[in-house]
């Protein structure tokens, strides 16, 4: 049995690889991110992970050898240090690059269109809930504006050369490359708003075709009525008597075969008997020239209303087209058996306005002549042989018949990628959903699939019962479902772009949720505070409440592995994570317990004002609430003292210090470590000149913490008291000022 | 009011306008990031009147304005916090970048052309200046003429780096070893300057009097997530405003310490009716700024009133805050993580968004 890589093209490849530069053409070459030290016994191993967007991560860990030491446990890696058993990593860029469109033009094109997506789902529950506030605007009219918001995000519309709103400037190349630039994805997305979703189009198919055609016909195929008046406006700038050539007479027929009346009226305006020096001598001829265009700008057009400016005349009620169209059409045939041709000296004229006489006339064989791709001939067709004919039904037969005579004449002009949008566009011209939606597919990206389906789904029952109902072979959902999955799966694969999936993710009923938590468990949170909270900002976009506290706790435990223990606590808090709450608590006590160092108490200061009074549930950090409160208090004495206010207030501040004092001094509530400095804190208070605010019971209390410190100092256990605090703040004169207070105390009882 | 999208090749951290200067076009500095090759750089872009708009204004994509790269340099690290400020002297253009493994770079360019060729130009870096990132930087003139950089972190560490003629020197203010954390600073003065971040509300301090900071605002206020930036008025340098977590933000007076004036925030642990502040945004509040145009054209605000503040979030909005309503200028599908005002007329705003795109807006004045 061959292998894979043996039979398989492109050399087993599925995803083509991308080079990395034009040198190095293997994929050995990719860079090294890292070097990994490993102690993995066994053979080689290969790890497969991917990357942000396209790139694969391959992990490559070589075979261990045997340390020559392995009696040395703490000694460095032996295996590192002879070289061996290491392991690579590298990132291998997957996927072709799209020459057209950038990656950063992908990414706004995603940004642009995420609102109008969100904006129609919400309109979507609006309707499901309350289904009469919705009555009056129908649901495609929802979609037409979502289309309408889509389209205007894949880039502005355009116009064939030579129109109106281009002949005022002179034709500069760029004004051509951004046409060029119009991709084939916007063309085919208004194609099927026209036959999807626009309702009123029914009634002015044809024009709504030929106002498509005048947008994308350049789009189409590189050999079509766009490339021919583009070459046809680049040689008219040195052309003084275009006539001359057969080339403007072909440009102004193809031009009016598919309706681009404007183009028409303009260049016939170019035709040399205008000019000063000659409208004596070809009086005729020019005469017909203006009867001709004055003809094209009075052509009866079925349609609501035509762009300002643009010659021809608009309808909107057909018995009144009708009656216009043939006034108009029997002034044509008129000029048809006109005397004056037979006046007319100028033969290219001559036969180059008799041909735009056939073609007004719908000539079969002119129009034929006149367009290239079959669409322009279809729409020449619907313009001028069947200007009354309701065509919805027929379109697609129409088609195929222009097809049919189109290919016979030139077969060989067709590349593969053309060829599917001929079957896409026959297929959307036949109201066939499922080869539109398999030849989407096949042409465009999840982005385009994603999107379109609410096209598709508008009007048509039948499109609708084909994407929504839930199948069996794909896990149990919709196709309408699993399109935007796939699409979300684009997005949530890079860093950029991975906020909008949730928008997706959401509108995805069946596994849309469980991916959601999956995308926000996997950010890598712990990098940024920054990422972190955007992703709680999607949790609570989503009311995703146990993704949220697993958030807080991943990045309150980074941080408080890293040292930020404030950090860490909040974060913990936000988590409600009491569990590693206390445990932090403990931690943090012995480890300003045991430390030696006379400012820790200030640097708690800090985190107790972080940890807000939740932390009273602690046991651990409660003292520390305590020890701010009668910090605050002596703070308070002191200022008051200095304003010099009635004595009774200050009395009654400094008895609320005194509280704060005696509840920090309770059993088991501060750590032995601190007693000395609250202890010192408190001759303040003890020394209190007005009377003496503690009384003797509670003067015992303190005395009894003293005698303790005293008995360990005399025993040397004083764990984690410096000893420069012992000289500091002598402990004789807590005692005195103690022993003061005691007395002072008996007096007054 | 009127709004560009120009699109950009990679990824915007951070965008700044740079003083003005005569003779050279409008510059703005800007901090990007290549999503592809994932590596940073510091870019000079003018803003240009784009010369092909006359006749192509049947486009509607095609800005009048375009972003010219003037020039472009290499950054040893990804920005998290940028700043742009003249030297005393007016002789340099001081453009710092601060980033997320902790270091610090300064590049010195000419005031009179900022954007001459000087590919070689390499900043001077301070590597492992905080553990972890560096959240909060600002520049200004110091002592001596030498600009003076203070960086934060999330470390709870506070640096004074003096930018000399070829290094920079490092002084630590003040290290609380973790047990809080700065998110953003600002200098009020040349010897005084806030900082803010997560619990700690903001504190006021001054080199004259090292050790810890000399005011201290309420904690309380401000959304779970701490505060992520604030600044202090240019000429009342006693009112700082600042912006946070839940669309929090509170402006603070250092005449009344013990109070945080709400400005806009929907924060239920208040205990105020919503109605008497505006819901600005809902998330988080990125960038804050006072408006400068109101101070240019030397114009009061009422006595006892907030200015005009200038905020961002994470929600796409763009709104000014004043006298207790918010106007919404933008709301983007998508986060607006900074902004820049003009210094001249403060009229012109950069924007930078969640992709590959920066959004100019010209408000009328």
């Amino acid at each position: 049995m061959p292998s894979f890589a043996a039979v398989a093209p492109n050399g087993g490849a599925l995803v083509p690889l991308q080079q990395q530069g034009s040198d190095s053409s293997d994929s050995s070459t990719a860079a090294v991110l890292h070097t990994v030290y490993h102690r993995v016994q066994g053979a080689p191993r290969i790890l497969v992970s991917w990357g942000h967007g396209n790139c694969l991560r391959l992990s490559y860990l070589q075979q261990q050898h045997k340390p020559e030491n392995e009696a040395n446990p703490n000694g460095l890696q032996p295996a590192v240090a002879k070289g061996n058993g290491g392991g690579k990593v590298v990132e291998i860029e997957l996927g072709k690059k799209d020459e057209n469109q950038t990656l950063a033009e992908k990414r706004r094109i995603a940004y642009a269109s995420v609102q109008a997506f969100a904006y129609l789902q919400s309109q979507q529950l609006m309707q499901i809930e309350a289904p009469s506030r919705a009555y009056g605007t129908d649901w495609w009219q929802h979609v037409l504006e979502y289309s309408h918001s889509i389209s205007s995000a894949l880039g502005p519309s355009g116009a064939p050369p030579g129109s109106a709103s281009d002949v005022s400037s002179d034709p500069s190349k760029a004004r051509l490359i951004c046409y060029y630039q119009l991709t084939t994805v916007k063309a085919i997305w208004d194609f099927l708003e026209v036959f999807y979703v626009d309702k009123n189009a029914a009634s002015w198919l044809p024009e709504r075709l030929v106002d498509w055609l005048a947008s994308y016909d350049g789009v189409l195929s590189s050999a079509t009525l766009f490339s021919k008046l583009a070459n046809l406006q680049q040689k008219l700038l040195n052309l003084r008597f275009p006539e001359d050539d057969e080339e403007y007479w072909d440009g102004i027929a193809s031009a009016l075969a598919v309706g681009w009346l404007d183009i028409v009226v303009n260049l016939l305006r170019m035709h040399g008997s205008y000019q000063h020096d000659q409208i004596d001598n070809r009086a005729v001829e020019n005469g017909l020239v203006e009867t001709i265009a004055v003809l094209i700008s009075k052509m009866p057009r079925l349609r609501p209303s035509l762009p300002p400016g643009s010659p021809g005349q608009a309808f909107n009620f057909k018995p009144e087209f009708t009656k216009a169209w043939e006034r108009w059409r029997s002034q044509v045939a008129k000029l048809d058996a006109s005397m004056y041709w037979g006046e007319c000296n100028h033969p290219e004229t001559l036969q180059g306005l008799k041909k735009l006489v056939k073609i007004l006339l719908g000539s079969i064989d002119d129009l034929l002549a006149a367009t290239s791709h079959w669409i322009e001939l279809l729409v020449a067709h619907l313009l001028h042989v069947q200007p009354f004919s309701k065509v919805s039904e027929g379109l697609a037969s129409y088609a195929i018949k222009c097809m049919e005579s189109r290919t016979s004449s030139n077969i060989d002009e067709s590349a593969s990628t053309e060829d599917r949008l001929q079957e896409l566009m026959l297929a959307i011209l036949g109201d066939d959903t499922e080869v539109v939606i398999a030849e989407c597919s096949r042409l465009f990206d999840p982005w385009f699939m994603a999107h379109m389906i609410e096209l598709l789904t508008a009007k048509s029952k039948y499109a609708q019962t084909l994407l929504r109902e839930e199948q069996h072979t794909l896990g149990g959902i919709s196709l309408e479902e699993l399109h935007r999955l796939f699409y979300s799966q684009v997005l949530s694969s890079h860093q950029l772009t991975w906020q909008l999936a949730p928008v997706y993710l959401s509108a995805c009923p069946r596994q849309g949720l469980g991916m959601l938590e999956t995308l926000l468990i996997k950010q890598p949170v712990s990098n940024s505070d920054r990422l972190a909270l955007k992703a709680l900002e999607v949790t609570r976009l989503y009311d995703l409440k146990a993704v949220a506290t697993t958030i807080h706790r991943v990045v309150g435990v980074h941080h408080w592995k890293h040292g930020h223990k404030g950090a860490g606590i909040a974060w913990l808090q936000q988590a409600h994570d009491d569990s590693r709450l206390s445990a932090i608590a403990d931690e943090l006590l012995a480890s300003y317990s045991s430390k030696i160092s006379g400012c820790s108490l200030q640097n708690l200061e800090g985190l107790v004002e972080l940890l807000g009074p939740e932390l009273h549930a602690m046991q651990g950090l409660s003292f520390l609430h305590r020890y701010s409160e009668f910090k605050a208090g002596l703070q308070a004495t002191q200022q008051l003292r200095a304003k010099n206010p009635d004595p009774q207030k200050l009395a009654d501040t400094g008895r609320q210090a005194a509280d704060s004092l005696l509840q920090l001094l309770k059993p088991q509530v501060t750590p032995e470590r601190f007693w000395l400095p609250i202890l010192h804190d408190s001759v303040e208070l003890l020394e209190w000149p007005e009377q003496p605010l503690l009384n003797v019971s509670e003067t015992h209390l303190l005395l009894n913490r003293l005698q303790e410190l005293l008995l360990s100092k005399v025993r040397g256990d004083l764990e984690g008291i410096n000893p420069q605090d012992l000289t500091r703040l002598p402990l004789e004169r807590v005692r005195l000022a103690l022993a003061t207070n005691l007395g002072r105390a008996m007096l007054q009882e | 009011m009127e709004i560009w999208r120009l699109p950009q090749a990679q990824y915007v951290d951070s965008v700044r306008w740079l003083p003005p200067s005569p003779g050279s076009p409008r510059l703005l500095a800007l901090a990007v990031w290549d999503s592809l090759t994932r590596k940073p750089f510091l870019q000079l872009k003018a803003l240009e009147e784009n010369p092909e708009m006359v006749e192509q204004q049947q486009l509607q994509s095609s800005s009048p304005w375009l972003l010219e790269t003037q020039n472009s340099w290499s950054l040893p690290a990804r920005s998290t916090t940028f700043k742009v400020s003249p030297s005393e002297d007016h002789q340099h253009t001081v453009v710092a970048s601060a980033s997320s493994v902790g270091s610090l770079s300064v590049f010195l360019l000419d005031a009179m052309n900022p954007s001459a060729d000087e590919a070689d130009l390499s900043p001077f870096t301070c590597e492992k200046l905080h553990r972890g990132a560096v959240a909060g930087l600002d520049i200004q003139r110091g002592r001596g003429g030498a600009p003076d950089c203070i960086t934060v972190g999330i470390d709870g560490k506070i640096n004074l780096v003096k930018v000399g003629q070829s290094d920079l020197q490092v002084k630590c203010v003040h290290d609380n070893h973790g047990a809080l954390s700065y998110a953003a600073a600002c200098w009020g003065s040349p010897v005084e300057f806030a900082t803010a971040g997560l619990g700690s509300g903001l504190q006021w301090w001054d080199l004259r009097r090292p050790g810890n900071a000399v005011a201290q605002s309420p904690s309380k206020g401000v959304g779970a997530g701490g505060i992520h930036d604030i600044d202090v008025h240019p000429s009342r340098k006693h009112l700082c405003v600042a912006g946070g977590s839940a669309g929090s933000v509170v402006a603070w007076d250092m005449r009344r310490q013990q109070e945080l004036i709400p400005l806009a925030g929907a924060i239920p642990s208040m205990g105020r009716s919503a109605l008497e502040f505006p819901i600005v945004a809902e998330s988080e509040i990125w960038e804050v700024k006072f408006d400068p145009a109101l101070y240019e054209r030397g114009l009061m605000t009422e006595v006892g009133k907030v200015p005009p503040v200038f905020v961002c979030s994470e929600d796409g909005i763009l709104a000014l805050l004043q006298g207790g309503e918010a106007e919404c200028l933008l709301g983007e599908p998508c986060a607006i993580n900074g902004f820049d005002i003009d210094p001249e007329v403060g009229s012109d705003i950069f924007c930078a968004l969640e992709h590959e795109s920066i959004l100019y807006l010209k408000r009328p004045m």
